[in-house]
């Protein structure tokens, strides 16, 4: 009988200790902030000499903006690459009438982003600008990505 | 004694059955990733244009090769990359003036994005439709 108890009392330590998970438990990693523009609108228009055209988006959450210059052309279908234009990013003046621009370069068309800026959430503007380059007017085309 | 061995039995069936890992093992499918060949084939006329849109899921190398063009072989076509809004189909960043070939004739970073070819009539080189080929392998 007392054999008996004995490994009644095995069982019960079986039951206790012999179960154990022994694993260690990893948290979930925690992914690095990604700060990556949700989307991209397109502006495009014809810049004339001297002159200048702005857009404005809306960005609903305040974070990265991107803008590239992607195209510019005359009226025939090969682009023009060689000349090169100002362009802004910024926030649309009181009256709106134009583009208080806050980070700006002077690029040729490209499919990388010429610039990058934190934007507020709200009402903001690219802006396009002739820097004495042009000649002739000119089609383009701006890329800009945003939250 | 009897008692004694149903006891040891008993530890044994705990032992076994009750120490089973019954995690389950979760298999998170490999993301598909690039470079990913996009090819292109149709025919461009007199004076014509033709342009392709794709995306690119990533920032990286775009490439584009115009594999065939003719006939003759030797045709001099324009090709370009772009961005497919704004204009017929496509509005180019970059174009030239190439024959086809296997050595990539354009060759241009990008960010992710949409993105366009184009294949068009140089002025001076087809009396016919032409068919082609452009392979663009992007990420």
């Amino acid at each position: 009988m007392s054999v008996a108890r004995f490994f009644a009392v095995l069982v019960v330590l079986c039951l206790a200790v012999g179960c154990s998970d022994t694993r260690t438990t990893q948290p979930a990693p925690t992914p690095p902030a990604v700060d990556t523009p949700a989307g991209s609108e397109f502006f495009g228009g014809t810049l004339v000499q001297q002159g200048t055209n702005f857009f404005t988006f809306t960005v609903t959450t305040a974070g990265r903006v991107d803008a590239t210059l992607n195209s510019l052309r005359t009226t025939t279908t090969m682009p023009v690459n060689n000349i090169a234009v100002g362009l802004g990013l910024g926030v649309p003046s009181a009256d709106g009438t134009s583009c208080v621009v806050s980070v700006s370069a002077i690029v040729t068309p490209s499919l990388t982003a010429h610039l990058t800026t934190q934007a507020p959430a709200g009402a903001n503007c690219a802006q396009i600008s002739d820097v004495g380059n042009l000649v002739v007017p000119l089609t383009f085309v701006v890329r800009v990505a945003h939250s | 004694m009897r008692t004694a061995l149903r006891a040891i039995g008993l530890a044994l069936m705990v032992l076994v059955a009750g120490c089973s890992d019954s995690g389950t093992t979760t298999t998170t499918p490999a993301p598909i990733t690039g470079p990913f060949k996009d090819i292109f084939t149709s025919i461009i006329y007199p004076g014509g244009f033709s342009a392709h849109s794709f995306s690119s899921g990533a920032a990286g190398t775009i490439t584009v090769t115009l594999t065939s063009a003719g006939p003759p072989d030797t045709v001099v076509m324009g090709l370009g990359i772009g961005v497919p809004n704004f204009g017929p189909g496509c509005s180019l960043t970059t174009a030239v003036n190439v024959s086809a070939g296997s050595t990539p004739q354009i060759t241009i970073p990008a960010d992710a994005g949409a993105y366009c070819i184009a294949i068009f009539d140089v002025g001076n080189t087809i009396p016919t439709g032409e068919n082609f080929s452009i392979t663009t392998v992007h990420p």
